[in-house]
């Protein structure tokens, strides 16, 4: 199977997979250093739960007996604030998305003294799950390296009716699997005018010629005349959920949330009825590339685009995070299929944000020619020299079994250095994700009973005799942004906003129910009102209180004679 | 012994038109001794049992069919089936329900004639909607059948030889034994035990209905208004009617009976469960708010997960059947109107069910999507689009039965008027709670009555077993029509230079393809293979192999790589494909066909 240079496009899950089986991290072999193995992480996140602030939980266990680890961050008891869910590397080989979560874990914990965090950690519960596939993670470190998204679970990628019987081979012994270039008059790949190194694609309407075609490096192990087409693993975590589930592609797995990582986390999610927002890091960005709505399509019956009532809010914090994160040019989103932070806002019914995090820098450069295609190869290897990364393995030729007598050459990028920075770039980025982190938390929504107006209606002679009285509450939300998104109104995903009057002896209602729920309320003072009528006597209080395990609650005391 | 003594006494009056009468009371009481021992002797020699068409003649785990069987007896049925067919039955659990009872699943065929992994697999399971009772009464009986009809019917026989049926009785026990043991309607419970908050208060399952009345029923509740909408029928008093043109009646009704017990308003809005096991399947899944009753993602409800791994367990499941009631159905997919079956699999499934019409009057064969309602999530769906298997949904019990008259405007559960005939003429009025006065907390003085949860869904006691073995016949029909391969024959031309060419023909010899054409898109079974042997342990060359539809078509396709075992896309109902082989070697050659879901076979042909 074909293959593009992997940044031009986010690697398709069908080609990556490695040949060993060799899941546990040897250890020094990560491909970009000072990224976690998993001994490391759980060492790391034993750490933190030494803190006050933390508690970890185990959501699940994969096929291999690694943890899906679960931080709770929290102030008091943590199931009775509003809460986001903060999930990192949904996308296996991007692990500086898990970094991120831990390190603003770590940075929370260092700041638990600072105004700003105790403030947020009054508001709300943070969960952090940052390395919900640990062991697709795991590929990080093992050898040769290569970049896989799926589990452990052997998979039959090609629907051959044989599983993991033909993945990638390091021919050139370098202990990475990087590209192939095999000449080829049919081919489609020609070199770039400014650098040989990149490889563009042929144009026959500019009368060019292709000269070569790309493959993963490996041979034709089971001579089917595919290559690498199926290697060992596994299911991907982000393809895996029930939004837009890819159906018999490969990573999906055999249904919708069949992996343990992937229940893990869901029935977890399903249990929490206090979470609010959920952020992830994850190649499928809506923060730089946010989302549209489609004011025809969202009349369907089955939501695919985001509401316009939810796009002003969607659109605004996405427009922060631009701002405090002042990067450029980020790559465009690939199309989610299965994806976490989809499912997040369709099924889910939460706002949802979704953070590449890093890329490689954008530089304007002299440039040779005016040619547009490859220029994100071209970039990627002035970043590497400028940064004196080893990223790319020369083209060389080598001896291939399959061509014979064809000129074979294997070179091109190395895994992951494309998508993880060099971990010194990791403190800016935590700096600026912790304070967008803490604006979020500030925009959710604020409710109070601003106004619980008495009237008494009369009803009794003796002075300080029953009367009726009727009760006037209004709710209001201080809060930027609703008291529940759109698709959260519509999926039934979230519990409502309830009012509740409790009264004492002596008090009854002569009209209504005690607890009624209430329809959303907008941010920015939006106001919901109930009224109750109320036989007492003179002077007897009641209680009110509003609620919703993914806002808040609010409570109150009244005194039942007039004016109040 | 009073009888016996009376018909001795006929015979003995026989005997005397026949013979001079012994006039002595002696005599008499000598003839009647003996005529006791002619009586005895026969029965110690137990005479054969006179058995009505289609019934076992000696089963040795007795049954009864005209009523339901509760978790504990059906547990005990199925038991006692493979503690006493142990050549034919095994019986194992999945795993527990979340009500802590076993997830039961039977694996019925004959051990002894071959894998049982190997043979053509037909899947049924019954009641996953819970309060659909006589959906698991027929998976009983169909097990029961298939047991006890086995080797004194030929049919039964071969079957149980050529395929394995996996039966899971009860999909959803906690709420069968809930339906019978608490106060319920016909309708519920549809779904499982597990506490969900269906009004999304923050309390679980905290507002169901309540029998008021105690009777074990939940009925409808109505109070006498004057400016009410309802009034008794003219010819049916118990049953409430509108009054026409808007004019006042004397009630109102209030629903199922019940009391806000939260204190939000409203009045049983959060019962036990509510999710609809049966839109827990992954094709063509929608969430709760698309789709009623869908739960957090597929197989979220463990009991179907149970069955789904077992399922998936099984790739040579070809068939399949779900039982549900009610409404006189036959169900083919699609579920949803969005969706499409190919059209040649679409053939195949309609020749099944027009049979299934044929023999279950009054049902109708219909599409889900177009003419019944849109099912996203349902199980049929999954069989068909990610397990390639043909499989149906049949309601069990409808109104034609009454009385005997078509008429599809009668709906689902038939015409009030229709009904109450029957309920007063054939049941002598047994299924209606008669309204009575209660005291209800909020309404005062109201009245209770409606019909009893035994009835509107569920056959009565004497239309039950007729209803079980159609449907059963039905089922057979199908699993008999899965596919079947056989080498029909080998041909061997010497083509000289040591070199053959053997020709063998391939032929499926049923209804169903070994293939769907959408198992075929997304390549869901294993192509069929078709291998060739030569002479007991000596090696044979295979230089070349090829396959064809038509023997006398020029095209013969090659097949590259690893012509030895050549694989076949599918082998189309009752039909044959062509395949031929160069060999360099001796014979007599060996050809086997190994389909997944056809079964396999091989024939030797001597040189």
């Amino acid at each position: 199977m074909q293959r593009l240079c992997p940044t031009r496009r986010l690697p398709r899950l069908s080609v990556y997979v490695f040949l060993t089986l060799a899941w546990t991290a040897t250890g020094a072999a990560a491909a970009v250093e000072g990224y976690a193995n998993y001994e490391t992480f759980r060492k790391q996140v034993d750490a933190l739960d030494a803190s006050d602030l933390v508690s970890v939980t185990v959501l699940g266990k994969t096929s291999q007996q690694r943890d899906v680890v679960l931080l709770t961050i929290a102030r008091g008891k943590s199931e009775n604030k509003p809460a986001i869910l903060i999930v990192g590397n949904v996308h296996a080989p991007h692990l500086v998305g898990g970094e991120m979560v831990m390190r603003l874990a770590k940075h929370l914990v260092d700041h638990a003294d600072d105004d700003a965090v105790k403030a947020m950690l009054d508001r709300v519960t943070l969960y952090l799950v940052p390395r919900p596939s640990p062991d697709a993670t795991e590929a990080f470190f093992a050898q040769p390296s290569f970049e896989r998204e799926g589990n452990a679970r052997p998979t039959d990628d090609d629907r051959d009716f044989e599983t993991n019987e033909d993945g990638p081979d390091d021919l050139d012994g370098n202990g990475v699997i990087t590209m192939m270039r095999v000449e080829d008059p049919a081919g489609r790949w020609m070199p770039h005018p400014d650098d040989p190194r990149v490889l563009i694609e042929a144009d026959p309407k500019k009368n060019e010629a292709g000269k070569y075609t790309l493959y993963t490096e490996g041979r034709d192990n089971d001579e089917d005349e595919a290559f690498n087409e199926d290697g060992p693993g596994g299911v991907s975590f982000n393809r895996n959920f029930t939004f837009n589930y890819p159906y018999f592609k490969p990573g999906a797995g055999p249904h919708q949330v069949s992996e343990p990582e992937t229940r893990a986390v869901a029935d977890f999610a399903f249990a929490r009825t206090n979470i609010a927002v959920v952020i992830s890091f994850t190649p499928e960005d809506n923060l730089f590339h946010p989302w549209k709505p489609d004011g025809n399509r969202e009349r369907q019956r089955i939501k695919t685009t985001l509401m316009s009532d939810d796009a002003p809010f969607q659109d605004f914090i996405a427009e922060r995070y631009r701002a405090i994160h002042g990067g450029k040019n980020a790559p465009s989103s690939p199309k989610g299929e299965g994806s976490f932070s989809e499912w997040a806002y369709f099924h889910y019914g939460r706002w949802s944000f979704a953070a590449r995090g890093w890329w490689v820098p954008a530089e304007e450069e002299k440039k040779r020619s005016d040619e547009k295609r490859g220029k994100d190869d071209i970039n990627a290897l002035r970043w590497l020299e400028a940064n004196k990364i080893d990223g790319f393995v020369e083209w060389k030729a080598i001896e291939h079994p399959d061509f014979k007598g064809r000129k074979v050459e294997v070179g091109g990028f190395k895994p992951y250095v494309l998508l993880n920075p060099p971990v010194k770039e990791l403190d800016v980025l935590t700096e600026n994700h912790a304070a967008w982190l803490g604006e979020v938390a500030g925009l959710l929504p604020k409710i109070q009973i601003s106004e619980a107006k008495v009237e008494s209606l009369g009803g009794s002679d003796e002075p300080n005799g029953p009367g009726v009285y009727r009760v006037t509450v209004t709710v209001i939300n201080h809060g930027y942004l609703p008291t529940m998104s759109e698709m959260g109104r519509i999926s039934r995903q979230l519990n409502p906003l309830q009012l509740a009057i409790e009264l004492p002896e002596g008090a009854s209602l002569v009209q209504g129910a005690p607890r009624t729920q209430l329809d959303v309320i907008k941010g920015k003072g939006g106001t919901a009102e109930h009224v109750y009528l109320v036989k007492a006597a003179k002077g007897l209080s009641a209680k009110l209180k509003v609620w919703s395990p993914s806002v808040g609650e609010y409570e109150t005391t009244i005194t039942l004679k007039e004016g109040e | 012994m009073r009888f016996e003594v009376q018909s001795l006494k006929c015979e003995v009056q026989r005997t005397k038109r026949q013979r001079p009468q012994p006039s002595h009371p002696k005599m008499r009481a000598l003839g009647l001794t003996l005529a006791l021992l002619l009586f005895c002797v026969p029965a110690l020699a137990q005479p054969k049992p006179y058995v009505p068409a289609g019934s076992p003649p000696s089963p040795k785990v007795a049954a009864r069919w005209n009523r339901f069987h509760t978790y504990n007896e059906a547990s005990e049925l199925i038991q006692q089936l493979a503690k006493l067919h142990p050549d034919r039955c095994r019986l194992q659990s999945l795993g527990k329900s979340f009500g802590n009872r076993e997830m039961w699943l039977l694996t019925i065929t004959n051990f002894k004639s071959g894998d049982e992994l190997k043979k053509p697999a037909f899947w049924i399971d019954g009641g996953i909607h819970a309060n659909e009772l006589q959906a698991v009464d027929v998976t009983l009986y169909t097990a029961w059948y298939l047991l006890e009809m086995d080797g004194h019917n030929e049919f039964i026989t071969n079957l149980l030889n050529d395929r394995v049926f996996y039966i899971m009785p009860m999909m959803s026990p906690d709420s069968r034994d809930a339906h019978m043991e608490k106060p319920n309607t016909t309708h519920s419970p549809r779904g499982g035990q597990r506490p969900v908050d269906d009004d999304r208060d923050g309390l679980f399952d905290e507002d169901g209905p309540d029998d008021l009345d105690g009777d074990g029923h939940i009925t409808y509740m109505r109070i006498r208004d004057p400016n009410g909408r309802y009034k008794a029928h003219d010819e049916v008093p118990h049953l409430p009617v509108r009054e026409k043109d808007g004019g006042k009646g004397q009630y109102t009704l209030l629903g199922s009976e019940g009391i806000d017990n939260d204190g939000d308003g409203r009045v049983n809005e959060d019962s036990d469960g509510f999710y609809d096991p049966n839109r827990d399947w992954p094709w063509n899944w929608q969430p709760e708010y698309v789709q009623r009753g869908a739960h957090h993602y597929p197989f979220s409800v463990p009991e179907n997960r149970m069955a789904a791994d077992f399922v998936i367990s099984r790739a040579n499941i070809a068939g399949g059947q779900s039982y549900h009631n009610t409404g006189g159905m036959i169900l083919r997919g699609p579920g949803a109107k969005d969706d499409q079956y190919d059209g040649r699999d679409l053939a195949v499934m309609n020749k099944l069910g027009e049979k299934g019409e044929l023999m279950l009057p009054g049902y109708r064969y219909i599409n889900t999507a177009e003419d019944l309602y849109e099912v996203y999530g349902g199980a049929n769906d999954w069989f068909y689009a990610m397990r390639g298997a043909i499989s149906f949904t049949n309601e069990l019990f409808t109104p034609f039965n009454y009385f005997r008259k078509l008429d599809h405007s009668a709906g689902w559960f038939g015409k009030d008027e229709e009904r109450h005939q029957f309920n007063k003429l054939l049941l002598f009025d047994d299924v209606f709670v008669k309204w009575h006065e209660v005291d209800h907390p909020t309404y005062g003085k109201i009245e209770v009555g409606g019909y009893k949860k035994n009835w509107t869904r569920q056959p009565p006691s004497f239309l039950i077993e007729e209803e079980l073995h159609r449907n059963m016949a039905f089922t057979l029909y199908h699993a008999d029509q899965m596919p079947r391969v056989k080498v029909q024959a080998i041909e061997v031309k010497d083509l000289g230079d040591g070199l053959k060419r053997v020709t063998a023909t391939i032929e499926n010899t049923r209804l169903t393809p070994t293939h769907r054409q959408f198992d075929m898109k997304k390549s869901l079974t294993r192509p069929g293979l078709v291998e060739i042997n030569g002479e007991d342990g000596k090696a044979l060359k295979v230089i070349a192999g090829f396959k064809s539809a038509d023997l006398f078509d020029r095209t013969w396709e090659e097949q590259k790589r690893k012509p030895e075992v050549m694989k076949l896309r599918t082998i189309g109902g009752n039909d044959v494909v062509y395949v031929r082989w160069i060999v360099s070697g001796a014979g007599p050659f060996t050809v086997s066909v190994s389909s997944v879901k056809g079964g396999m076979d091989q024939m030797t042909q001597p040189e």
